[in-house]
Formats: C-alpha cells, structure tokens, sequence
C-alpha cells in the first residue's frame, strides 16, 4: 500500500515515515500542499496523511483542491487543531478521518488499515481469495491452512493483486504500489516478485496476461 | 489610611450631622426667643410699673400704711417704697434698705449688691412713689417662655432622624442589588456590571469598575489566546517526540537505536526550548512584573551575546563578528535585552548558510542607539516580513526548529523597552535592527 505524508515539521515527517516503512507500507512525504497535490496527480496513492496547517497552502484547501478535481483517494488528517469545529470542517472538507496530535502510532497504524479495507470495500482484515488468507494488518499470509512467509515487497505485491482480483494490472503499475521514490527500481524486479510468489503459492495462482501484465487467477 | 479613616456608616454620619444640626438650630432659636422674650417682659413690666406708680397714690396716701395688699403680689419680688415730701418714707411693701432711699425719677436700672433692679419713680402729689423689681424675675419668665415655645421644636429629632435612616436605606437599596448581582458571578464572568438603577452619587464608582472588569476580560482574553496557542505549539513536538519513542522502541539493532535516540534526543531538546521560549515570553508579558531597569551599554551587551554564540557558530564554519561597536547608554533590563539580541543572532545563524557570515554592529544616531545584525541567508519574501513578528508564525522556508516565539519574544522586550525593531532584507541577506533611545547625555 503506497502512502502519502504532507507534514511541514522535519521531525513529525520523519518519525512517521520510518514507522511506517517499518510497518510494511510504501511512503513518499512533501512538506508542502502545493508539493502534495502535485505528487498525488502523478502518482497512484492509496491513502492520503494530511497535515491542516501547512505553508503555502492550507490542508482544508489541499483537500477541497483535491475533491474538485474528482480524486476519491481516503484522507486521514493529522492536526493540532482539536476542535470540534475543526474536526467538523475537516470531514465536511472531504476527509475520510480525523486523527489529533499527539498520536499514538498505534491508534495511526490501525486507522490507516480501517480506511484502506473500507476503500477496497471490505469490513475484514482478512482478505480471502480461493485457498488463499492474507491479512492486510497482520501481514499473515496463509495458503491451504498452512502459513507462508512472505517478504515486504511481496506481500505488497500480493495485497495490490488481491485488491482488485478481476484486473489485470501492468508492470508498471505494479511498480508504483511497490516502490517510493526513493526506493531504487531495477529492471524485471516486479517479473522476479512473482517468480518467487508463484513458487511460495503455486504457479497457477498469479496469471500472466501476455503483454498486458498480471492478475490473480479467478478459480484459484 | 485605614487608621486614619476607619470603616464608616453612611447612615450614621448622616445622622450624627443631623442631630449636631438640629440641636445647633434650636439653641439658636431658643436664644433668639429668650431675647424676644425679655424685650416683650421688660416692655410689659415697665407700663405695669408705671400704671403702678400712676395708680397707687389716690388709694395709698389717703391711708397710708404697711399692712396693705401688695398689688404686685402676683409678681413676686415687686418692692414699693412711698416717701413723703419731708423725705420721711411713709410706706415699704418689703423693707429693703439696700434699695436708694432717694430716687431720680422715672425709669433706671441700678445694680445692689451684684442684683439688677429695675427702678421706676415718680412724683404723685407731694409724695414720691418707687417701684422696684429684680431683672432675674424678668429673664428668668424670659426662659420659661423660650423653653416653651422650644422644646416641640426637639420632637423634630427623632422624627427627621427616622426619615434619614429611611432614606438612606431605601437610597442605598440598589447597591445590595449590585453587590448580589456580582457576588453571583463566576470567576470568568466579566461583563459590566448594569446600573441603570443606582443613585447618582454612586455611578463613578460602578463605572469604574465597569471598566476594570472591561480591562479585565481584555487581559485575560489575551491570556487565554496566549495558552491556546501555547497548548497548541506544544503538540507539534509531543507528537515528534511519541513517534520518536515508538522508533526506540522498535529499533531492533544497535545501530537502529542509536538512531532513534539521536532523534528522541532532538525532539527533546527542542520541545524544551519551546517551553523555555514560552516561559520568556510569560515573563515578558504586558503587565507581569518589571525587572531593574538600569543604564547600561548596548555595546558591551551586544559583544557578550556575540561572544556566546560563537562556539555554535564556530560548528557550521559562520564567521560571526562585531564590525564595529560605539558605547551607546541606554535604559534597559539587562536580563531581558541579551534574550532579545540572542534570538536575532540565533535566527540570523539558523537563516545562514554553513560557511556562511553574520555582522554586528552598534552605532548611535542623535538620539538612538542602534543594533543591526546582517545575515547572508536567503532572507525573507516581502509579505511575510511583517508577519513573522506574530506568536507562533513561522515563515514558509523557515529553518527548521524554531519554536515560532523568537521574534515575538524580540518585539516583546522591544515594546517593553519603548525601542523598535525591524527586519529589511538586503539583497545579500536579512538585516534585523534595534532601535533603543539613547540615555541623554549628562542625564545620568
């Protein structure tokens, strides 16, 4: 899952980039609305972490800027604005959850798995796809009972198959959900990803759709 | 001044000066009927002497003799004394011999043995006729009447005294609605007190506390918007500091949680300076308490800030250096003014560059002392110079760290020491300025 961080304070930004890293997800971070709204044009992001009081421009317009322009990504804000009036303007602004400073990472982690499993339409952790378990929170992958080891990459790879089983999605796209920018991207690294998922899960289980991309196999 | 005015009555006053009042002004009139009085007595006496004297000769000197009635006997003290024209006294009603045996005729007024007399004579025929009367009979009928006539007058005191005590509580009845009305406030309830109802007299008094409260709600107003902001700023670097906690936390590997150490240790550090930096600022807040203000010279000042910072500046390779520095006298806090010159260093250091300059200098204008630190960093936009004097404001491309409270802390001790401060960007940096009157030369 491939997240976004628009926070103005070094340290916040850092802190919340490593944890999250660490937690599994694939994280860019501008320091500015103007940089954020410029990167999620470009880039496929699923979640969207928004600070309100930025410089340049303001979270609320951030957001409102967003909506206009018929992005339907989730936005978690993260604010030292506390009041209830705040919270209100956040949400009626187009923002999915509310989330105030000081934090726990804890509280942060859980609510960014909430709304991405309400993005992708589901109110379980557990993602079921034939003989296959994965648990978008606990990143446990199960496969005919027995559990599977799955590196970081790999199970986001996975999780982004999984999230829209009927689709075919191309290397590229797979690239996007699986790097950040920093993250270096060599040639055939998505092909090497599902070489070593098929031999974890089966072959037949992640279907190449030749010239297109990949997609996961529907009677798996 | 308690000792000299102890607590008083209204009520009391009132009625002490009424009954002083009273008392005075029946004395007065009572005086003022005793003379009356004794003017009408001695008018009446003296036509009864006369009618006496005109009348007493047919009856007397037919049959002269000391056995007759005494026609004045309803008057007491009335002496009748009749002399034939041998000067033989032929008849006394009391035989006072102190009295002149001879007397000129008609009225006069004789003093016998320290008495006052009245003494009318007169010739009847060939005898003489003398009618004599103490003048204390007179004065003292005087005083009866007066009394008299005065002493309904006293009623008046205890009468005027209830309507007093009447008045005035009826009078004052509002100020008990007032002191209910503000005794039932909340601590934070400062809105004026109404005195559409109170007398006159008591007004100023409302209206001055009216405007008190007004100052008041002003005042803690401003406080409550100072704590906000205060709070608020604060969750910035708790939040850092939580998430840095987590990172220890997780840090599987020495090297890892060394890392995040070296982050926690940061935040720390900078949530420590916001705290100092709003305890500055509470310090200088309008109408905390005053420190010493002394003479002292902005130069000198200026040289140990300067020589501070150096180390830290030493860090990033920054030359800073006073160009150049004339004594310049000043009325200043001492304490307070290294504050104000360390944050425009600090914030000229954060903006430069590594390897980059900082130049101090104190010069004196004709009466101004005037303090201007040049940066070489990137300065700040135009629209923004005025508001990063604001509480909390950080610039766009601020550097990061700052607590927001520099410059707001600057403007506080400037505004304290009724000097300016400014900030122009120069092209090659950002120059801040300190404007300070100079202490008059010869005024110290």
């Amino acid at each position: 899952m491939r997240l976004l961080l628009v926070e103005d304070d070094a340290m916040i930004r850092e802190s919340v980039v490593r944890c999250l890293q660490q937690d599994g997800f694939i994280i860019d971070a501008v320091v500015d609305g103007a940089a954020g709204l410029l990167a999620l044009k470009n880039h496929p992001y699923d979640l969207l972490l928004l600070d309100l009081g930025l410089p340049r421009m303001d979270g609320i317009a951030v957001l409102t800027a967003l909506r206009q322009r018929g992005d339907r990504i989730a936005v978690l804000i993260l604010t030292a604005r506390d009041a209830v009036a705040d919270r209100v303007r956040g949400l009626n602004a187009g923002a999915d959850d509310y989330l105030v400073k000081p934090f726990n990472l804890e509280e942060l982690v859980a609510r960014i798995h909430a709304l991405l499993r309400r993005q992708a339409g589901r109110a379980d952790a557990v993602i079921h796809h034939g003989l296959l378990e994965l648990n978008a929170t606990t990143h446990a992958v199960q496969f005919d009972g027995r559990s599977v080891a799955l590196s970081a990459r790999e199970f986001t790879l996975l999780q982004a198959l999984l999230d829209r089983p009927g689709a075919v999605l191309s290397v590229a796209q797979l690239e996007q959900k699986m790097y950040g920018w920093h993250d270096e991207v060599g040639s055939n690294t998505v092909e090497v990803y599902i070489h070593s998922l098929r031999k974890k899960l089966g072959a037949d289980m992640i279907r190449n759709v030749r010239g297109v991309g990949y997609m996961m196999s529907a009677d798996a | 001044m308690r000792l000299l005015a102890p607590p008083y009555s209204i009520r009391s006053t009132l009625l002490a000066w009424l009954s002083i009042g009273l008392t005075l002004g029946i004395s007065l009139i009572a005086v003022v009927l005793f003379y009356q009085a004794r003017e009408e007595a001695n008018q009446l006496f003296d036509y009864q002497m006369e009618q006496v004297a005109t009348a007493l000769p047919s009856r007397f000197l037919a049959t002269p003799s000391p056995g007759l009635s005494n026609p004045f006997e309803a008057t007491p003290n009335v002496v009748i004394q009749i002399w034939d024209p041998t000067g033989v006294r032929v008849y006394f009603s009391h035989d006072y011999t102190d009295l002149p045996q001879r007397a000129i005729l008609g009225f006069s007024t004789i003093d016998v043995r320290g008495q006052q007399w009245r003494v009318y004579s007169a010739q009847q025929g060939s005898t003489v006729v003398q009618i004599a009367q103490p003048l204390q009979v007179r004065s003292a009928m005087a005083v009866r009447s007066a009394l008299k006539t005065v002493a309904p007058l006293l009623l008046l005191v205890p009468f005027l005294g209830g309507l007093v005590w009447i008045a005035v509580s009826r009078g004052l009845a509002p100020i008990h609605g007032v002191a209910t009305q503000l005794a039932a406030r909340d601590a934070d309830l400062l809105s004026p007190v109404s005195d559409g109802d109170l007398p006159d007299e008591i007004r100023p008094l409302t209206h001055a506390v009216n405007d008190l409260l007004g100052r008041l709600d002003r005042a803690a107003g401003v406080q409550r918007i100072f704590i906000d902001d205060a709070a608020h700023e604060l969750r910035t670097p708790l939040t850092a500091l939580k998430l840095q906690v987590a990172l220890a936390e997780r840090a599987d590997d020495a090297t890892m949680r060394a890392e995040a150490f070296t982050a926690l240790h940061a935040g720390l550090e900078r949530a420590s300076r916001l705290v100092q930096q709003l305890l500055t600022l509470a310090r200088h807040e309008p109408g905390a308490a005053q420190q010493a203000v002394q003479i002292l010279d902005l130069a000198e000042i200026t040289r140990a800030a300067v020589a501070d910072l150096v180390p830290q500046a030493d860090v990033r390779r920054i030359d800073l250096g006073v160009t150049s520095a004339v004594p310049a006298l000043v009325h200043g806090d001492p304490d307070a003014l290294r504050i104000l010159i360390n944050n425009l260093l600090d914030n000229a250091l954060r903006a430069t560059p590594d390897g980059g300059r900082v130049d101090v200098a104190v010069g004196c204008t004709d009466d101004t002392a005037v303090l201007t630190i040049d940066d070489s960093g990137p300065g700040i936009a135009a629209p923004e110079l005025a508001r990063v004097f604001d509480r909390f404001y950080r610039g766009t491309d601020a550097a990061p760290g700052g607590s927001g409270l520099g410059l707001a802390i600057v403007r506080r001790i400037a505004d304290l020491h009724h000097g300016q401060v400014g900030l122009a960007n120069t092209g090659t940096g950002l120059r801040a300025s300190l404007s300070l009157m100079l202490v008059p030369s010869g005024g110290g």
